[in-house]
């Protein structure tokens, strides 16, 4: 694989309570111009599903309907672009993923956003383009958020939000 | 023996019917997102096509995969709920064979390729014709292109929806001109046809018990490695 090929970006941002981490994740809905993977990972209860909540408002979903889908798997909205907001809390390993048919999904990159809780349960999966949350818990309060822009679309998102 | 015979495993529903080496009937509906809506009456009118109705059918044939996840279930549903309603029997067949017996009149190693879905990677087997029969001559690969150019060591002809994309990424990488491309799609009346032949020697699946060609843990695998790939590889 060619280095260029992995472009990364990275960005780290504070978070002093859940409606700051809900605002910065609607930023990023509003950004976000084409389809393609964002991969949350933290523990529960460090904000991913709020993160996706304002993600999805910022596309022009109503925010009572984002839930998390942790029974579902996955609930799709349809916003400026189609989302899919998938929970993997309960799966096991890869192959459990395939069970549910990541790759279906994951295939629809290109013109949907593919919104994965619990990614890190399916990384070998992911395209080589998708943009990584990675949430840690610094009190009860305040979260660190730290984005990760894999391959040239996603950094490129990444840089748009900086700016 | 008149069989329908029924595939979704790519992006289409595709439906044929078939009387022992007849064609009756061969539709493909690009279908996309409405693969499940849709599938009935498509049926209906494939049949319509053939003035046929569902109680002449005597058996039935479903492309087992692999490819699509969602796709391949809803062909093998619908098939099994055909043939567990009507009470006529059922026989699944590979995609990939249904794919290689496109190319039975290749004298050459036969090699059908399936997307799996995401990031470059393949389905895929290999098979030989002869004797009006196909014969599948390897286990089922998961992998990339790559991977697949190592496993080629004679004159072949991949067949699949591509075919010439497949093509000129092996021969560069495998720098020789004995690989052919024959761009193809599963078709309804192959499976047809190739369960109908099964079906007539007695040959049939438990109607209930009949699942999609999943190769889950290869799979599984083949993203693994693919990943390991790619983590070394990065700066």
């Amino acid at each position: 694989m060619a280095a260029s090929k992995t472009a990364k970006k990275t960005h780290v941002f504070l978070s002093n309570g859940p409606a700051a981490t809900l605002r910065f994740g609607k930023r990023l809905g509003e950004k976000i111009a084409t389809g393609g993977v964002i991969a949350l990972i933290g523990e529960l209860g460090c904000g991913k599903t709020l993160f996706t909540r304002g993600f999805c408002t910022g596309l022009g979903v109503s925010e009572k309907e984002v839930t998390s889908p942790t029974f579902a798997f996955v609930n799709e909205y349809r916003g400026r672009l189609h989302v899919y907001h998938v929970d993997l809390y309960r799966i096991d390993n890869i192959e459990v993923g395939f069970e549910i048919g990541m790759l279906d999904y994951l295939a629809q990159a290109e013109t949907s956003v593919i919104v994965l809780e619990w990614a890190e349960k399916v990384l070998p999966l992911l395209p080589e383009d998708y943009l990584q949350v990675q949430f840690e818990v610094l009190s009860p309060q305040r979260r660190r958020l730290e984005f990760t822009g894999f391959g040239e679309r996603s950094s490129a998102l990444l840089r748009e939000l900086e700016g | 023996m008149l069989v329908l015979g029924l595939d979704t495993s790519g992006y289409a529903n595709a439906i044929g019917v078939a009387e022992g080496e007849r064609v009756l009937a061969d539709s493909v509906f690009e279908t996309r997102k409405a693969s499940l809506s849709q599938i009935m009456l498509n049926v209906d009118s494939v049949l319509r096509e053939a003035k046929l109705s569902l109680e002449d059918i005597e058996g039935f044939g479903v492309g087992l995969g692999p490819g699509s996840w969602t796709g391949i279930r809803i062909g093998v549903t619908v098939g099994k709920m055909l043939a567990y309603c009507t009470g006529k029997s059922i026989k699944g067949i590979s995609t990939l064979e249904v794919l290689a017996y496109h190319a039975r009149d290749s004298r050459t190693l036969i090699c059908p390729i399936v997307d799996a879905g995401a990031g470059g990677a393949i389905y895929a087997a290999f098979y030989r014709s002869g004797n009006n029969e196909i014969n599948q001559v390897s286990e089922y690969y998961v992998g990339d292109i790559p991977g697949l150019a190592e496993l080629i060591r004679e004159p072949t002809v991949l067949v699949a929806t591509g075919a010439q994309k497949y093509r000129s990424a092996l021969s560069q990488l495998m720098k020789s001109n004995a690989i052919e491309a024959l761009e193809s799609v599963p078709s309804g009346v192959s499976v047809a046809l190739l369960a109908a032949a099964r079906l007539e020697s007695g040959e049939h699946d438990d109607t209930l018990a009949l699942a999609p060609l999943y190769l889950k843990e290869s799979t599984a695998r083949a993203f693994v490695n693919k990943y390991r790939r790619r983590v070394q590889a990065a700066p």
